[in-house]
């Protein structure tokens, strides 16, 4: 179940299955690539309640899956456009309501 | 008999209020962010002897209050919530 | 570019009766985006915030306090909670979540002087 933007309503029905499909509908097909990306803004959303803006994320990709990956174009690469928006979307986590 | 409920912290005069009049025999129960009294010697510090204090158990744990309840608290759930109102002739609420 | 502005977030308020600790947050992270110097000061009740091993899922609540670490990592400079403060609820810094700077009344009222902007919550 999802709401009007395709985000889903309830975070405990995310599955690895749900992100394809919510991706497939954004036009992203998940590579081996973004899974890293995936389940660590999970585990970032998780341990602090919490969307980060893409230049924090970025900061925390860094930190977890190594320098070459903490860079931004990396992250547009993956997710683009509108990078968290998507990124958030697909992980099954609220839209973040910190887009400035 | 009556069972007095604080759901403000020790820094706000409800504590103060209840505990100037409350009477022999009644009881007091923190809940919300009544229950930080639970981890302040001061506000109960002379009368502990002489009351029975419960805590709301959700509110303890909430506040992160869990290892800090003093000696002579005792913590209810919400049935036990229930229980106490039943067993005193009224409640107070100090707000 | 404009000059920065230095800006104290005042935290007064404990965290499940109201909404103000998300609010406090919010503005916090939001200053610090834009590259302004922001400082959070926990003084009060506010201090209750800063406990660790909240757990509010019981009172059916989001815990505000698992989103405080995340101030670092926006590069607000300074997280500060009041001596008298934590002293008065017979609590230390040992009780707190996270780093802080614990300062006393005298270095409270140097650090509101020297702020341009003071928002209190």
């Amino acid at each position: 179940m999802v709401d009007k933007e395709g985000y889903l309503l309830h975070l405990e029905d995310w599955s690895e299955s749900a992100a394809q499909s919510i991706a497939l509908n954004e036009g992203i097909e998940l590579t081996a690539d973004h899974w890293p990306v995936i389940h660590l803004l999970r585990d970032v959303y998780d341990e602090f309640q919490h969307t980060p803006i893409t230049r924090v994320f970025v900061k925390i990709m860094a930190e977890k899956l190594g320098k070459e990956k903490g860079r931004s174009i990396y992250l547009m690469r993956l997710f683009p456009e509108t990078p968290m928006r998507k990124a958030c979307k697909i992980a099954g986590l609220p839209k973040p309501t910190n887009c400035l | 008999m009556i069972l007095h409920t604080i759901n403000k912290s020790p820094q706000h005069s409800a504590i103060s209020a209840c505990l100037r009049i409350i009477g022999k025999g009644s009881a007091i129960l923190l809940i919300e962010d009544g229950v930080y009294a639970a981890i302040s010697p001061s506000p109960f510090h002379n009368q502990l002897c002489d009351l029975k204090i419960y805590a709301l158990e959700a509110d303890i744990k909430a506040r992160g209050l869990s290892d800090k309840v003093l000696p002579g608290i005792e913590t209810v759930d919400y049935q036990g919530f229930v229980a106490l109102t039943a067993q005193y002739d009224s409640v107070q609420s100090w707000f | 570019m404009m000059n920065p502005k230095s800006f104290l977030i005042i935290n007064r308020h404990s965290p499940y009766q109201t909404n103000s600790a998300k609010e406090a947050l919010d503005v916090a992270l939001m200053t610090a985006v834009f590259n302004q110097k922001t400082s959070v000061l926990f003084m009060d009740d506010g201090i209750y915030q800063l406990l660790k091993k909240q757990d509010p899922t019981d009172i059916t609540q989001k815990n505000s306090a698992a989103t405080f670490p995340m101030l670092e990592m926006y590069d607000v400079d300074a997280v500060y909670v009041e001596q008298a403060s934590l002293e008065a609820r017979n609590l230390n810094e040992q009780d707190l979540l996270m780093p802080v700077q614990v300062i006393d009344s005298e270095s409270l009222r140097e650090l509101i002087e020297n702020q341009t902007i003071i928002l209190n919550f």
